[in-house]
């Protein structure tokens, strides 16, 4: 596994990511947002030792919209809307002690999609600690935007 | 008055909506075999409504494993919320408890508050299954979590309820 973590160029990247939600369960009525939110799917784990989590970069003020409008096999691939969460937030979470740097990002920009990239998390941890450091990822969503 | 019927299964205790209640003998026949009765741990109708939107997402588990744990997972929440309710917590006021389906398999327990959140996770092996609470820095920046297997689930739960009770 690498030592490396791949957003090391900190200025390239902008004050938020968003993430598309697909399934209304995940949204309460009261805008908390469920876990299941980040599924970190272990089929995705890469050779260098992280797990990638489809993200857009918030680097300007279409890429709500352009996440909104994705599609995929045809039809919408974010039927509810949209979450987006501060990259400040994932940094500090990340440097909690009880977090250790488990959690990374990059930028991973696809021939259709310029803002695309991804949340990392590495692949070695246990079961329980894997999900507590996903809830306090998704204890830090900031904003829902549902799609009207 | 509330009428209750209990799923033979999960021996969750769910209360009928009061539209249909009237159409409900009082006098139902004593179906189930395999339950024992606990007059003691009868649940409120409060609490049977804050499991309801994970009794309904466990329902459709397809492994039936997980399924199983998830139901079992279910009766200590409800047993636990109870026992609260029952030395005078208020619950009025907390948000459902909420169950999400992941593509591995596994299925997530979560009470979500708008600063921390408790979490019991059901994975297709059970030694994997877990518990956490995570909170955000206003709250001290806990971060806790471990294995439900080998512990005395009961137990560990009072301890994660009582931080909701305490919290919220």
């Amino acid at each position: 596994m690498s030592s490396q973590t791949p957003n090391e160029q900190e200025n390239e990247y902008p004050a938020n990511c968003i993430r598309g939600i697909s399934d209304s369960c995940l949204i309460g009525a009261d805008g908390t947002v469920g876990s299941g939110l980040f599924q970190f799917d272990e089929t995705h784990l890469r050779p260098d030792g992280w797990i990638e989590e489809s993200i857009n970069w918030e680097d300007d003020e279409h890429a709500v919209q352009f996440t909104l409008d994705q599609t995929k096999d045809g039809e919408l691939q974010f039927r509810v809307g949209v979450a987006k969460i501060p990259r400040i937030r994932i940094d500090d979470y990340n440097q909690l002690p009880a977090v250790n740097g488990v959690l990374s990002y990059e930028r991973k920009p696809e021939e259709c999609n310029r803002y695309h990239g991804n949340i990392l998390l590495r692949g070695n941890l246990e079961k329980p600690t894997k999900r507590r450091v996903v809830g306090g990822l998704a204890n830090y969503v900031s904003v829902i935007i549902k799609r009207h | 008055m509330t009428v209750y019927f209990q799923e033979t299964d999960s021996r969750t205790v769910i209360p009928l909506p009061n539209n249909v209640a009237p159409y409900i003998s009082f006098r139902l026949p004593n179906e189930t075999t395999g339950a024992t009765t606990d007059l003691c741990s009868f649940p409120l109708a409060e609490v049977s409504n804050m499991i309801e939107p994970t009794r309904q997402v466990i329902c459709n588990i397809e492994n039936p494993n997980v399924a199983q744990e998830a139901k079992k997972l279910l009766v200590v929440i409800q047993d636990v919320l109870t026992s609260f309710r029952q030395v005078g917590i208020d619950m009025s006021h907390l948000p459902p408890i909420r169950a999400f389906k992941l593509d591995d398999g596994a299925v997530l327990i979560e009470w979500i508050f708008s600063d921390y959140r408790v979490g019991f996770s059901v994975e297709p092996n059970p030694e994997d299954s877990g518990w956490y609470l995570v909170t955000k820095e206003n709250l001290g920046n806990i971060n806790a979590s471990g294995y439900t297997s080998h512990v005395d689930l009961k137990k560990q739960m009072l301890w994660l309820f009582a931080y909701v009770f305490s919290n919220s």
